[in-house]
C-alpha cells in the first residue's frame, strides 16, 4: 500500500477520523489506533513479514528494560550485546546472507580453490534496514542513557513500528519519537494544514517528477551500450533527479502524514542538490541516516581512536586526519552497505567517502588558494563553478547506485567518458524528454524558492492570499492527474 | 478541527464531483471490452472457434473467414492469465465449442498483463468483463487507472467529436490497423522486438503452468487447441533475443507434443506473408489478416 495509492488515501482517511472523532480524549486509545492502523499498512505492503516486526519490536522493548534495570555493568553489557546480535542478526539474515556466501566463495575461487556453497532465495522484509537502525537506535540510547526504557508496551511497539516511517524512514531518534508518544496530541490547524501541503509537494515530485523520469532512466540504463556519451549524461543527471524526488517526496509525504497525526517527525531533506561541496550535500541528503551514522558509529569510533592513537603522526599522515580517514572510509563502507547487499552500493559508499576526504584534505589549501587570488569565499562564480563541480560528482556516483552490478556502471561510465560525450544527445522520445525536463526544472525552481524552510510550501500562507494559493493547490493537483504515469515503487522501500 | 475538515472539504469537493462525473461518463462509452462481453454473454453457446491471445490474433484473424461459427476474444496486450480468466468466465457455457486457437508470440511466456506497461488496461478485465482479476482497488476504476490526459481525450473524442469508440468488428476483429496507414516496418521492428525482449524470466514458469491449465480445461471439454507463433516481419525477428525465442517455440512444441488436443505451428518466418502483408513489423494488415485466417482456418477444419 504505497502513499500514493488509492487504497493508502482511504486507509489515511479512516485512521485520521478514528484518530481525532474516536480516540481523541483517550492517548492509550490513539496509542492502540495507531500501532494497529501501522501493523496493518505494513501487512499490506507483506504479511509474511509483519510477524517479525512484531517479534522484533517486542524483543527490543524487553531488551530495553532488562538493559535500563540492571545496573550492574556485566549484566546490562550483556543485554546490550544481545540487543546488538538481535537487531544486526536479523539484518544480516535477510539482507546480506546470500551476498556474504556469494563473497566468500568468489574470494576463494580468486585462489583457484572452487568451494560450493548454497545460496537461498531470501525475500528481503520490505523497510527492514528502516526498523532495524531505529530498533538499534532505542537500544543504545538506553544503553548509553540517553534514554529511560519505557515499560508501556504499546508506546515501545509503536514508536518502533509508525507507519508513515516504517517503510523508508525518516529513520526517527526514539527519545523524540517515544517523547511524542507519550504526550497527549491536540489537533493543530496549522500543523495540519500544513501536512497537507507537505503531501502535496511530496506527491508531485514522486508522481510527476520521479515516475515520470524513471522510464527514460530505466531505458537509459539498460540500453547503456546504444546510446551516445551525451545522452548518457543526461540519463545519469536524470537519475539524479528522479532520486532526489522520489525519496524526499516519500519523505515528504510521511513527515506530512504524521503532522495530519500531530507529530513532528525528523526532517529528511534540505534541498541537497544546492549544497557547495560534498560535504554540505551530505549535512542535507538523507537526514536521518547521515546523523544516525554520524552519531552512533562515525563519533564513537573516532573517540575509539583517539583514545589509542597518542602519536602526533600515523603512517606520516597527522593523526586527526589519519583518524578521520579511518572513520570516515568504514562509515562510507557501511552507508553503502546499508543500501543494499549489492558492490555497487560498496563501491558508491567508497566513492563518496574519498571525496569528502579529499575535500576535508584540501580545505586549507583552498582556502590558501583563495587568498592568493583575492577570492572571496561568497564570491557567485566560486560557488556556481563548486556547486556545479560538486554535482557532477554525486551524478557519477549514482552510476553506481543505480547499476544492477559493477560491469553495468564502468560500460555505462566509459560510454560517458568516451567521444560520443560531445554529440547532441538523442531522446527515444523528444516531446516527453522535453516535458520532462521542463517539468523537472519547475520543480526545482519551486524547491530554490522555497529553500529557507522544511518543505517549499511551507510559507506559502504568507506569500500568496487564500485564492491564489487554492488555484495553485488545484493546479499541482491537475498537473498530478494529467502527467501519473506508471506507478513505480518508491525505491528506497527497497532497502 | 471544524475549519480544518470544511476548508478540507470545500477544496476536495469539486475534484471528487470532477472524478465521479468522468468515470460515469467514461463508462457511458461503448468499447470494445463491452462488446466482446456482451457478445459472449448471448452467444458463447453457440461458438465453435474461439480466438483468443493478444493484439496479434486481435488484428491477425478475422473470424469471417473462417468455416465454423467463430469469435475473436483477444484483444490488445490481452494475456494468457486473462485468455484462462475469459474461458473460465463462462465455463459450462462452452457447448458447442470445438477448437480455441490462441498465439504464442515471442513475448507470451515471459509477459504477465498486471506487470507489464500496458498494466493499466487491468481495469477493462474488471468494469467491464466483471473478473475478479485484481487486488487493487484503482483498478476497479477508469478514473484512478487512466491518466487524465487520457480521460479529456476520450470523453472529448466521443461525446464532443463523435468518433466511434470502437476499434473492432462485431465479430471480435481489430480492424483498425489498415494497409492505407501501415507504419515503418525498419524502425517498428527494431523498437518492438526490444519492447518485447525480457531481461528476466521470473513470470515464465507460472505462465507456461496457465498455458497448461488452458489446454487441460479444454481437454476436459473435448476442445482442441491451435498454437501458432504470429508471422513476424523479418526487421522484428532480426533484433529478437535467441534465447527467448528458442526457449518459447521448444517449450510451446513440448507442450503440444505432450497433449493429444493441442497442435503448434510456427509462422513467424512465414514466407507467405510479405511485406505488404504488414501494418507494423509484427502486426498484420487487413490483407495479412485475411491470410492468416484462411490458413488457420484450414488447420482447424482438418483437426
Amino acid at each position: 500500500m504505497s502513499f500514493t495509492s488509492a487504497e493508502f488515501i482511504i486507509f489515511c482517511t479512516i485512521v485520521f477520523v478514528l484518530y481525532w472523532f474516536v480516540t481523541a480524549k483517550d492517548l492509550k486509545a490513539q496509542n492502540l489506533l495507531l500501532l494497529f492502523a501501522s501493523y496493518v499498512f505494513y501487512g499490506m505492503w507483506d504479511r509474511r513479514f509483519l510477524f517479525l516486526l512484531v517479534l522484533l519490536s517486542f524483543a527490543n522493548y524487553i531488551i530495553g528494560i532488562e538493559i535500563d534495570k540492571n545496573e550492574a555493568d556485566r549484566k546490562k553489557k550483556i543485554w546490550f550485546i544481545i540487543g546488538l546480535i538481535t537487531n544486526i542478526g536479523v539484518l544480516v539474515v535477510f539482507k546480506y546472507y546470500n551476498f556474504f556466501i556469494q563473497s566468500f566463495i568468489d574470494m576463494v575461487s580468486l585462489f583457484g580453490y572452487s568451494l560450493s556453497g548454497s545460496t537461498t532465495k531470501i525475500i528481503l522484509p520490505v523497510g527492514i534496514s528502516f526498523y532495524v537502525f531505529l530498533s538499534l537506535s532505542y537500544i543504545i540510547d538506553i544503553y548509553i542513557k540517553s534514554l529511560r526504557a519505557n515499560r508501556n508496551i504499546t508506546e515501545v511497539l509503536l514508536t518502533l513500528s509508525f507507519f508513515p516511517i516504517i517503510v523508508a524512514g525518516p529513520i526517527q531518534r526514539p527519545a523524540s519519537l517515544l517523547g511524542q508518544i507519550t504526550k497527549r496530541r491536540e489537533f493543530n490547524y496549522s500543523q495540519a494544514v500544513d501536512g497537507l501541503r507537505q503531501i502535496l509537494w511530496g506527491m508531485f515530485a514522486k508522481v510527476v517528477i520521479a515516475d515520470n523520469l524513471s522510464v527514460f532512466v530505466d531505458d537509459f540504463f539498460k540500453n547503456c551500450a546504444v546510446y551516445s556519451g551525451s545522452t548518457l549524461l543526461v540519463g545519469a543527471g536524470f537519475y539524479a533527479i528522479q532520486i532526489y524526488a522520489d525519496f524526499s517526496g516519500y519523505s515528504n509525504m510521511a513527515i506530512g502524514i504524521g503532522k495530519l497525526f500531530g507529530f513532528n517527525l525528523m526532517q529528511n531533506f534540505a534541498y541537497p542538490y544546492f549544497s557547495r561541496d560534498i560535504s554540505e550535500f551530505w549535512r542535507r541528503w538523507h537526514i536521518s541516516l547521515t546523523s544516525w551514522l554520524r552519531d552512533y558509529v562515525f563519533m564513537p569510533m573516532s573517540m575509539a581512536f583517539y583514545e589509542r592513537i597518542k602519536s602526533e603522526k600515523v603512517m606520516f599522515i597527522k593523526s586527526n586526519m589519519a583518524i578521520y580517514i579511518m572513520t570516515s572510509a568504514i562509515t562510507w563502507f557501511l552507508t553503502g552497505l546499508w543500501h543494499g547487499a549489492n558492490y555497487t552500493f560498496i563501491i558508491w559508499g567508497m566513492i563518496n567517502g574519498l571525496f569528502l576526504i579529499v575535500y576535508q584534505m584540501m580545505k586549507s589549501p583552498r582556502k590558501k588558494i583563495y587568498k592568493l587570488m583575492g577570492i572571496n569565499n561568497k564570491n557567485l562564480t566560486a560557488i556556481v563553478i563548486e556547486t556545479i563541480f560538486t554535482l557532477i560528482v554525486i551524478t557519477i556516483a549514482w552510476v553506481f547506485f543505480r547499476s544492477l552490478n559493477v560491469h553495468e556502471a564502468f560500460l555505462y561510465l566509459r560510454r560517458i567518458f568516451s567521444i560520443s560525450l560531445f554529440s547532441i544527445p538523442k531522446f527515444p522520445n523528444r516531446v516527453a524528454g522535453l516535458i520532462n525536463l521542463i517539468l523537472a526544472s519547475l520543480f526545482f525552481i519551486i524547491e530554490w524558492i522555497g529553500r529557507g524552510h522544511q518543505h517549499p510550501f511551507a510559507d506559502l500562507e504568507m506569500k500568496l492570499i487564500r485564492p491564489l494559493r487554492w488555484a495553485a493547490y488545484y493546479g499541482i493537483v491537475i498537473t498530478i492527474l494529467f502527467f501519473a504515469g506508471k506507478h513505480y515503487v518508491f525505491i528506497y522501500s527497497q532497502f | 478541527m471544524n475549519t480544518f475538515i470544511k476548508n478540507l472539504l470545500i477544496f476536495i469537493l469539486p475534484i471528487i464531483f470532477l472524478a465521479l462525473t468522468s468515470e460515469v461518463l467514461i463508462r457511458l462509452i461503448p468499447n470494445d471490452y463491452i462488446l466482446k462481453k456482451d457478445y459472449l454473454d448471448k452467444n458463447s453457446d453457440k461458438i465453435e472457434v474461439l480466438i483468443l491471445g493478444s493484439s496479434h490474433s486481435f488484428f491477425g484473424l478475422n473470424p469471417i473467414y473462417f468455416s465454423n461459427n467463430c469469435f475473436n476474444a483477444s484483444y490488445v496486450s490481452q494475456t494468457i492469465d486473462y485468455d484462462l480468466e475469459i474461458l473460465k468466465k463462462y465455463d459450462n457455457k462452452w457447448s458447442k465449442l470445438k477448437t480455441v486457437v490462441l498465439p504464442v508470440s515471442y513475448f507470451s511466456l515471459f509477459e504477465k498483463l498486471k506487470e507489464c506497461s500496458e498494466s493499466w488496461r487491468v481495469k477493462n478485465y474488471t468494469i467491464y468483463y466483471k473478473m475478479k482479476a485484481s487486488k487493487s482497488f484503482k483498478e476497479y476504476s477508469e478514473v484512478l487507472s487512466s491518466k487524465l490526459e487520457i480521460i479529456i481525450e476520450r470523453i472529448s473524442s466521443y461525446y464532443i467529436k463523435g468518433e466511434n469508440p470502437h476499434s473492432s468488428s462485431s465479430l471480435g476483429w481489430g480492424n483498425v490497423y489498415n494497409s492505407k496507414n501501415g507504419k515503418n516496418l525498419t524502425e517498428t521492428g527494431k523498437i518492438t522486438a526490444k519492447k518485447h525482449t525480457y531481461d528476466d524470466f521470473h513470470s515464465y514458469p507460472d505462465i507456461v503452468s496457465t498455458l497448461q491449465s488452458i489446454i487441460s480445461f479444454c481437454n476436459k471439454k473435448n476442445v482442441q487447441v491451435i498454437l501458432f507463433m504470429p508471422p513476424a516481419y523479418e526487421t522484428y525477428r532480426d533484433n529478437l533475443n535467441r534465447a527467448q525465442l528458442t526457449l518459447t517455440i521448444q517449450k510451446t512444441t513440448d507442450i503440444a507434443n505432450s497433449n493429444s488436443n493441442c497442435t503448434f505451428i510456427n509462422l513467424m518466418a512465414d514466407t507467405t506473408f510479405k511485406a505488404s502483408d504488414f501494418y507494423d513489423a509484427d502486426h498484420l494488415n487487413e490483407i495479412g489478416a485475411r491470410k492468416l485466417s484462411l490458413l488457420i482456418d484450414s488447420i482447424v477444419v482438418r483437426h
